[in-house]
């Protein structure tokens, strides 16, 4: 069923009406990587006066003796060790929480909130405390392996409320067919929650191509920097700040991500009804 | 029907288990005991017992104002926030070969996190000659730089927040996709208009998704640091008008070295949203809808 | 069927990444077992003073077989967000560069180490003024890594252009006054004659220590009072109310960064500031040609002093302090890394390093180098590095001014709330 032309064309206009104003600060970004540095910061109209490319040449000339496919393939390797461990653990947790049924279950959920709530500063000096006695410190292990220990309660919960709403029905079938809740787990529950699971390897994996804190604390040799760290390495405010590079690096930092977002939003669109009820 | 044996949830369960005794239980314990004790982070706490609270409640103005920041914060950036990842989750929702197109663009903001090459732009469009100031004048209404005036600056991070949409709205998307479309059928069948539709079949099928984006943004919104860290260069400025929580617990704990302080803070603001969302939780069984489950 | 194997090969790259990562990650811990020594050493700046010290690195590995140095380097903020987590949990770099401003709050806290027996530095070529500023009750726990002083900066072509004459040693704060007055009414505001000093403690300090007063006292307490507060800021507010200082907007945002500077955005045609804010690329991004002076005073003292940019110290718990310090005499003495380094970190420290790199500037550092020569004679010693809790009165003074900014106090009643939070952080 289609709909009539008129409405379309409201929707079509009324979407980019809405996405010009979102994009218009994005512009900005993107035209500040064309400016000399002297433009950055005391010019005030969107496009560049002088249009130049040398911040781009700058930023591919990486930081620190360390070129920038180096910061890129360390941001890649961290992100996807993290959407894999997150997918894997947060969801086992998920089921357990929203389809099995055992005494702590009230309690254990509750206190799995609840470390969502406590502002994370406090946390960073004993959790750094405890990868430096592990000896783990430098390396991409404590960026890594608290994703696979379920540690972002923010996906477990947000994988435990859409199982929860998975029909009845279909999870009571396995379970008549005689299924384990293992194997119930990987062929009926794990499909059926595809949008929730591609929603949490998307947000992984830009949270964590875009989190400064985490990496600034345990990576100290620049050949481990990923991009974040190397962007901020242009920025000093005691010394002078390589604008033109900065922006020019940033825009090249999004790329990916973009890219990213653009491959992958497709999968949400599937949903239960192509990959699930039918199949 | 779920399933009875308790083995297999623990089985299920032991990596977040691992993960709790491991990396949280501890240092969350730790900081609750720090909250009792003067701790400079570099010699042994010494036990001050509820010293830290009562000066928190007594004599300390910054913090006072920083719960007035941060309340006014969460009141208006997490409604708007909602509404618009709502808003366009329902635009989007529809079958066109542009939605891909349109979905992208509209996360694109939310893509590019809050760094300072973000936090410079944002700076440019709402300082005084930026664009936003040069509307206003347009308009008659003299506002000047919007980031450097008390009255405004909060307001400025309050759209950081709200124009960074991407995430509750993808969740709500996500939600949206996993109502069975025959539900949808049927109350065309019924001949019933799209509020009736919205009211009777969206908000009770997403109700689980709302209820989640609604603690999460309310917890997120309470905790929120990054965006008024790097607009005020750690500052909260000017005059403490974007002095956040958990910035100036930052402030407390990394920049003054009062790491017992923070923790008293970082654990007040834990009962606070525990509290919350207690309620929330409770009020919860009364709108929200899980097919999957028995009714009660 | 299309969606299923993109799905699988999705899953199949992110098991192959991540199993490399961890392995790659694990490979991180290693060396030590062949008797060299491995030294961290961190800093904060920006890529260039990296890539200068990069090379000083390789230049000491080469010259020391057996010791490797790794240097790791974020900006300021990053910098102490990093290391205030590592020393809280133990696990600091060998070599730390610091601030002034925090060498005693580490240093009282017992994170570092003192430099003396044979982990001692020879100081032979550094002078007394420069060294006191790293010295706690007689200890030397910090070696300046550069030195730098308060200055006047300002734009020449505006100031012949109001017809007035450049500002020399000798001038008063009413010649400031008038100056920048008659540029703000000549030019219509455009520039404002200075930016507004009013929220920068450390502008406050020379005018203190031209009243023969200091920031803090020998014992560590406050050296001043509400009413030299009121004073100070008193003269600002005069200076903004006649517009002859930048308006609330501008100073607000004030916070050591160009971007933030009405100088480099070409608002204001005057402004103090260190002279180690003369950096290769400063014309260039100011836009124009930028020259230094000395303080205004009112008094035969000049007020500024020789202060060290930054500082480097040995962190306690480090395992190779002798090494640690021998690294450092290094980096402070030899000639060669004193000429690669140049001006980065700040006036070299060492004499006979700063006079042969003298020679070799030009442009704003060749201008800071000047400067340096012409006050040299009238700086005075650094007092002793600032009490515990002086970071945050630092960032209180500013803070404080914004009320006064936005007219919701009187320097008066904003001076007096200065004080009592003041004394209430040093105290803690």
């Amino acid at each position: 069923m289609r709909p009539p032309t008129i409405p379309r064309i409201l929707w079509h206009a009324g979407c980019l009406a809405l996405i010009g104003i979102l994009l218009y600060p994005v512009a900005w970004l993107v035209s500040m990587s064309f400016k000399p540095a002297e433009e950055i910061i005391s010019s005030l109209s969107l496009l560049p006066d002088r249009v130049i490319w040398s911040n781009y040449p700058e930023a591919f000339e990486g930081a620190a003796g360390v070129s920038i496919w180096t910061f890129f393939l360390n941001s890649v390797l961290v992100a996807a060790g993290c959407v894999l461990g997150n997918l894997v653990s947060c969801s086992m947790a998920a089921y357990a929480f929203a389809k099995l049924r055992f005494r702590l279950r009230g309690p254990l959920f509750a206190f799995m909130i609840t470390t969502i709530m406590l502002p994370y500063h406090v946390m960073l000096i004993p959790q750094y405390t405890i990868f430096q006695k592990l000896g783990l410190v430098d390396s991409f292990v404590p960026l890594i392996l608290p994703k696979f220990l379920a540690t972002d309660a923010f996906f477990i919960f947000l994988i435990v409320q859409f199982m929860r709403g998975l029909p009845r029905d279909l999870t009571d079938a396995a379970r008549i067919d005689g299924c384990g809740p293992i194997r119930a787990f990987r062929s009926v529950i794990l499909p059926l929650s595809k949008p929730a699971l591609v929603t949490t390897a998307i947000f992984t994996f830009i949270w964590t191509w875009n989190d400064f804190l985490m990496q600034l604390i345990y990576l100290n040799d620049p050949e481990k920097y990923t991009l974040p760290l190397a962007l901020r390495l242009y920025v000093d405010q005691t010394s002078e700040t390589s604008y033109g590079p900065m922006f020019a690096m940033s825009v090249l930092t999004l790329l990916p991500i973009v890219l990213f977002f653009v491959a992958f939003q497709r999968l949400l669109v599937e949903g239960v009804a192509t990959s699930g009820l039918n199949g | 029907m779920p399933d009875e044996r308790p083995r297999v949830a623990y089985l299920f369960l032991s990596p977040w288990v691992a993960g709790a005794l491991l990396l949280t239980v501890g240092p969350m314990l730790a900081s609750l005991y720090l909250s009792f004790t003067d701790y400079d982070l570099f010699t042994t706490p010494k036990w001050i017992g509820l010293e830290n609270y009562r000066r928190l409640f007594t004599s300390d103005d910054r913090f006072v104002s920083s719960v007035w920041v941060t309340l006014r914060y969460v009141l208006i950036s997490t409604p708007l926030k909602l509404a618009a990842a709502l808003g366009v989750a329902l635009l989007l929702n529809r079958a066109s070969r542009a939605q891909g197109v349109y979905r992208s663009a509209f996360y694109a903001p939310s893509l590019l996190g809050t760094s300072v090459a973000v936090a410079l732009v944002w700076r440019v469009i709402f300082d005084r000659d930026g664009v936003v100031e040069r509307s206003f004048d347009a308009v008659g209404l003299h506002t000047g730089g919007w980031t450097t005036n008390p009255r405004l600056a909060l307001l400025v991070i309050v759209l950081l927040a709200v124009w960074q949409f991407g995430a509750p709205m993808v969740i709500f998307l996500a939600g949206l996709k996993q109502i069975p479309p025959e539900l949808y059928d049927a109350s065309a069948v019924d001949g019933a208009g799209w509020w009736r539709t919205f009211r009777s079949i969206t908000v009770p099928m997403l109700s689980p998704v709302i209820l989640f984006n609604l603690v999460l943004e309310t917890i997120h919104a309470f905790q929120s640091f990054t965006p008024a860290f790097i607009i005020s260069n750690g500052r909260g400025g000017p005059s403490d008008s974007t002095l956040f929580y958990t910035l100036y617990l930052y402030q407390r704990g990394f920049t003054e070295f009062r790491m017992g302080y923070a923790s008293a803070m970082a654990w007040l603001l834990l009962l606070v949203l525990a509290g919350l969302t207690a309620v929330v939780f409770r009020t919860a069984r009364l709108w929200v809808f899980y097919s999957g489950q028995e009714q009660r | 069927m299309r969606p299923r194997i993109s799905w699988n090969a999705v899953r199949l790259a992110i098991v192959t990444l991540t199993t490399a990562s961890l392995i790659l990650g694990g490979a991180a811990a290693c060396g030590e077992e062949d008797g060299t020594v491995n030294l961290r050493f961190t800093w904060w700046g920006n890529a260039d003073r990296a890539k200068l010290t990069e090379q000083v690195i390789d230049r000491f590995e080469q010259q020391h077989p057996g010791i490797t140095v790794e240097g790791t380097y974020a900006e300021f903020t990053a910098y102490f967000q990093k290391l205030t987590t590592e020393v809280g949990g133990g696990g600091a770099a060998d070599i730390l560069q610091m601030d002034y401003r925090y060498v005693r709050e580490y240093a009282d806290r017992n994170a570092l180490a003192e430099f003396t027996g044979n982990a001692a530095v020879d100081t032979s070529k550094l002078s007394d003024a420069l060294l006191a500023g790293g010295t706690i009750n007689g200890k030397l726990f910090a070696l300046p890594l550069g030195q730098n002083t308060q200055g006047f900066t300002y734009d020449p072509t505006v100031w012949a252009s109001a017809g007035l004459t450049a500002p020399a040693l000798g001038w008063t704060w009413n010649d400031l006054v008038a100056a920048t007055q008659r540029i703000s009414d000549i030019t219509s505001r455009r520039p404002y004659g200075v930016v507004d000093f009013g929220p920068i403690e450390d502008w406050f300090e020379v005018w203190l220590r031209q009243r023969a007063k200091s920031l803090y006292t020998e014992a560590g307490q406050l050296g001043y009072t509400a009413d030299d507060v009121t004073a100070w800021w008193e003269l600002t507010t005069r200076l903004r109310t006649s517009q002859a200082a930048t308006e609330a907007d501008l100073t607000v945002k004030l916070d050591g960064s160009q971007a933030n500077d009405p100088m480099a955005k070409k608002l204001a045609a005057s402004g103090f500031g260190y002279d180690s804010g003369m950096t290769p690329q400063t014309f260039e991004i100011f836009g124009r040609e930028i020259a230094l002076a000395p303080f205004p005073s009112d008094s035969d003292a000049l007020g500024q002093y020789a202060k060290p940019s930054m500082q480097v110290c040995v962190f306690k718990r480090s395992k190779h302090p002798k090494e640690a310090a021998q690294f450092i005499d290094f980096f402070l003495n030899d000639p060669e890394a004193a000429k690669i380094l140049a001006l980065s970190r700040g006036m070299p420290v060492n004499s006979d390093n700063r006079a042969a790199v003298g020679q070799t500037l030009t442009g704003p550092p060749k201008v800071a180098y000047d400067y340096e020569q012409l006050v040299g004679p009238k700086l005075t010693d650094a007092p002793p590095p600032p009490p515990k809790g002086a970071g945050a009165v630092k960032t209180a003074f500013q803070r404080v001014y914004d009320d006064v900014l936005f007219d919701r106090a009187t320097p008066r009643e904003a001076a007096e709330r200065l004080i009592k939070e003041a004394q209430q952080a040093i105290a803690e």
